[in-house]
């Protein structure tokens, strides 16, 4: 910030560097509202507030450097989460992020870059589990028929196993899950009728209850 | 109560002038050259304000 009278000469103190120059005019408002003094330095913050001013006539602040920086971290990460990303991990600055954007739609970083090694399964959750190639860990997204709403044609989707992901379309009366119906299913039913016992599979009429009636079903099913 | 209003919008006035100004970038060299530049003009940023002039 200078004073208009002087800015003839203005290529003496800007020496070719794009720092940009203003020149007050007279009687320098700008000058006057900041409290100004000839080489009087002021920094101020992201938002705008003082945080240091000072003449520096005798030279710049050894810590001048240091305080920028400071400031500097202090501004707050500049991201939209409404940001449209590519769904691929990404690493970006020594870190992992789950899209494209890395930090641009304020996603936290999931781990650092190159942590694992390949051939590495991350299985903790089966339906989203992660592996590792490149040094890099990739997720790995599974569609389930029943989720997509693809029927289970004659039978029952079966709750994943511990560790799996997806419902299991079982055929009604294949309760050995072998994926055939014979003779073994239907002493299987009989033991669970006699048994007061319960399994969707063997419900040939979808009930709620497994009597006579499913064994007689299944009995039909398996002699064709 | 009219004295307590001018005090407090002089309070307010005097806030929010300070440290501010918006003016003609005539430094050809730089990337806002003929742009009006300030403080405002740099949101979201640090910025130095060096006050000088030939004697």
């Amino acid at each position: 910030m200078g004073k208009s009278q002087h800015m003839s000469s203005l290529e003496n103190w800007t020496n070719g560097n794009d720092a940009s120059v203003c020149a007050d005019q007279s009687p320098y408002p700008t000058w006057n509202e900041w409290d100004a003094a000839q080489r009087d330095l002021y920094v101020l913050d992201h938002e705008g507030n003082v945080v240091f001013h000072e003449n520096v006539t005798g030279g710049l602040p050894f810590n001048l450097e240091s305080l920028v920086i400071d400031l500097i971290d202090q501004i707050p990460a500049d991201c939209n989460p409404d940001l449209v990303c590519g769904e691929a991990i990404t690493c970006c600055d020594g870190s992992l992020f789950p899209t494209t954007c890395c930090s641009e739609n304020c996603d936290e970083p999931m781990g650092e870059c190159g942590e694992c090694e390949d051939g590495e399964v991350n299985n903790d959750n089966p339906c989203n589990p992660w592996e590792c190639w490149g040094g890099q860990w990739y997720e790995i997204i599974i569609d389930c028929p029943e989720e997509m709403g693809i029927p289970c044609e004659g039978g029952v989707y079966i709750p994943p196993a511990e560790g799996e992901c997806c419902s299991i379309c079982i055929i009604l009366g294949d309760i050995s899950g072998d994926g055939i119906v014979n003779v073994l299913d239907l002493v299987a039913m009989v033991n669970l009728v006699l048994s007061g016992g319960y399994d969707e599979v063997a419900d040939m009429n979808s009930d709620g209850t497994l009597n006579v009636l499913d064994v007689v079903l299944l009995v039909g099913i398996i002699l064709g | 109560m009219l004295f307590r209003k001018i005090l407090l919008l002089t309070i307010i006035t005097f806030s929010f002038a300070q440290y501010e100004y918006s003016l003609e970038d005539i430094n050809s060299s730089s990337n806002y050259y003929g742009e009006n530049v300030g403080t405002s003009y740099f949101p979201d940023q640090v910025t130095l304000h060096y006050f000088g002039h030939y004697n």
